[in-house]
């Protein structure tokens, strides 16, 4: 109900630091466990990011998988460029080339925009299990 | 406080004849087993009956950065009865985050600045506004001036102003609102009409989609209820005028007219009772907590929290789960609280995990319900019940007796489905307690959570009544 975009322009009039982003990030599965992988080296936990999967007809196989929410500034300085990629692993400790950096942020969805807007342009649907019981 | 946010708070804490609440916690004897998890409050949390001066959510799941305002994301939660355990969210994505949102406008005063279109059509002239022009019914120099034109023709047109909104759910009642007052004398009489818009109907100015009021020379707060036809990128809340041929009883439109606003307010019908709250930014806004019910705010797609280590309840066979939550979708099968990673709460005597328990909000996609149900070492019972058509707020209260058979849910107070199926034997578990989600990965809820309560006994009447009190106050649900 309330817009990325509304949110992030907000956060952007604080002071410089540390502060909080929203984001919309999509990654398609065949690249998934590597983002995780990376993501985790970078201090966000992501065992359990990207687990809820999309696909054209909100059916499993998922053809690519969500995280939605909040992210520190410095995981999204990350996120902005393969340089920024490339540095932000080396300062963990990993040695990631920049084409590997360039080929998994071309094939991931960065957006400010709120979740639907974003599945609504790249026409995805949350998946959903047929039998929860 | 205003009279009509205090009538806000009494009307729910005078109700079924309980003149009293207690802060949940109090329900806790030292030999009781349970937890307890109230976002209302960020600076204290009751241990041991004593109340602990220390920060009750933090924004990371280390507990280093306290929770301190609206817009943070919450990363760990301390069971505020000292029993539980603390609720985590590593992930950054999946953390719920603070919310008292209910004006859904991107802004509700500064109507000069970009927030606000300024929009016209077949020629009209930009509407003009100057902020802090007049002083506003709230006593500060808020009052903007707004001068419209139309042209003095036949033909369609439109001048207003405009705010986007997002994401607002098709055929659900919701409420715009505003002060508005003419500027001087001569405008008394003249009219200004709120409007809502979607893509679906292209269209201002027809059927329900305008409200129509007269300038007054006081301040009068207009409010006018509307529903969205479909769900579109283009969803607008607007103020203005139109002429034309095609509309519904605007024909004779005044071609220029000058007028005062303020405060403008879009919400969810169910909860135009509360107050105008003041819309800065998505971070600045009026989040006075003793107007606006403090929640957090799970997204529908991958929020959640679980518990950082198992909750032991197996010293008894009892257990009452109280939630007071805003449902905002019904469109998916959720989880509000789950005892249990593997869903054995839901499932056949086959589970693996005897002694568990769930409330899913709702069970079926699609379906305007809850879904209460608890197991022994048999078969889970469920209760279903509705219809709770969302977005709805809500007390809920599940109760369960292992040995006697009964299990019972109640919704804002009533008994709403009881059952005496056989839950089988033993006593409730030793499990990972999950809010929000399905082990952390699944059916996500979509909605706010203002107090979470679970206890491993029955509650007197009293108690639960005492208990649901405090929860409706917490969430803003006026019990019948």
């Amino acid at each position: 109900m309330i817009s990325n975009q509304e949110i992030n322009q907000s956060v952007a009039q604080q002071e410089e630091g540390f502060y909080w982003v929203h984001k919309t990030l999509i990654v398609p599965s065949s690249i998934v466990e590597q983002v995780r992988y990376l993501a985790s080296l970078f201090g966000e936990s992501s065992s359990n990011m990207w687990k809820t999967g999309l696909s054209e007809n909100g059916k499993y196989p998922c053809s690519h998988y969500i995280g939605t929410g909040l992210i520190g500034s410095d995981f999204n300085n990350m996120l902005s460029s393969p340089e920024n990629l490339v540095n932000g692993a080396m300062q963990v400790g990993i040695e990631l080339d920049i084409n590997t950096a360039t080929y998994i942020l071309s094939q991931s969805t960065i957006s400010d925009l709120n979740y639907q807007e974003v599945l609504q342009e790249m026409n995805l649907k949350i998946c959903t299990e047929e039998e929860v019981i | 406080m205003t009279r009509r946010n205090s009538r806000y708070i009494r009307r729910s804490i005078t109700n079924q004849g309980v003149s009293r609440f207690r802060h949940p916690s109090r329900l806790f004897g030292a030999a009781d087993v349970g937890c307890v998890y109230l976002p209302g409050d960020l600076t204290r949390y009751f241990q041991g009956g004593q109340i602990v001066a220390t920060p009750s959510m933090y924004q990371d799941s280390a507990g280093t950065t306290p929770v301190t305002a609206v817009g943070q994301p919450v990363g760990l939660r301390k069971c505020l009865v000292g029993k539980g355990p603390d609720l985590i969210q590593p992930s950054a994505t999946s953390r719920p985050v603070l919310s008292n949102r209910v004006n859904l406008l991107p802004g509700s005063e500064n109507f000069a600045s970009g927030t606000w279109n300024k929009a016209t059509s077949n020629g009209t002239p930009v509407p003009v506004v100057t902020a802090n022009y007049a002083t506003d019914p709230l006593g500060g120099n808020n009052g903007s001036r707004v001068q419209l034109t139309l042209p003095g023709n036949t033909e369609w047109s439109l001048v207003r102003i405009s705010a986007p909104l997002t994401n607002i759910p098709v055929g659900v009642s919701v409420t715009s609102s505003i002060w508005i007052k003419a500027t001087d004398a001569s405008q008394v009489g003249k009219f200004v009409s709120l409007y809502i818009y979607d893509a679906s109907t292209a269209s201002y100015a027809s059927g329900n989609r305008v409200s129509k009021h007269v300038l007054t020379a006081d301040w009068r707060r207009v409010e006018a209820s509307f529903s969205f036809d479909a769900i579109s990128t283009t969803q607008e809340f607007s103020f203005g005028k139109a002429r034309g041929t095609v509309n519904d009883g605007l024909l004779n439109a005044n071609t220029a007219t000058d007028f005062l606003v303020f405060g403008a307010q879009f919400v969810f019908s169910n909860q135009a009772h509360l107050p105008y709250q003041r819309v800065n930014t998505a971070t600045d806004y009026d989040s006075d907590t003793s107007k606006f019910p403090l929640g957090l705010s799970y997204d529908g797609v991958d929020d959640g929290s679980y518990s950082a280590s198992t909750l032991d309840m197996t010293s008894t066979d009892k257990v009452t789960v109280l939630a007071a939550v805003r449902k905002l979708s019904d469109v998916s099968t959720s989880i509000i609280v789950e005892f249990n990673a593997a869903g054995d709460a839901a499932g056949s005597a086959s589970g693996a995990n005897p002694g568990t328990f769930a409330v899913f909000a709702p069970l079926t996609a699609g379906a305007p319900r809850y879904n209460w149900r608890v197991r022994g070492d048999g078969a889970a019972n469920a209760v279903e019940v509705g219809s709770f058509t969302a977005p709805t707020t809500n007390v809920l209260s599940g109760s369960g007796d292992i040995p006697a058979d009964v299990t019972t849910f109640r919704v804002d107070g009533p008994v709403r489905g009881a059952s005496t199926f056989d839950l089988g034997s033993g006593k409730l578990g030793n499990h990972t307690l999950f809010i929000g989600r399905r082990n952390n990965a699944s059916l996500p809820f979509n909605g706010l959570d203002y107090g979470i309560v679970v206890i491993g006994r029955l509650l007197t009447e009293r108690e639960r009544k005492t208990a649901e009190n405090w929860l409706a106050r917490a969430s803003g649900v006026v019990l019948p």
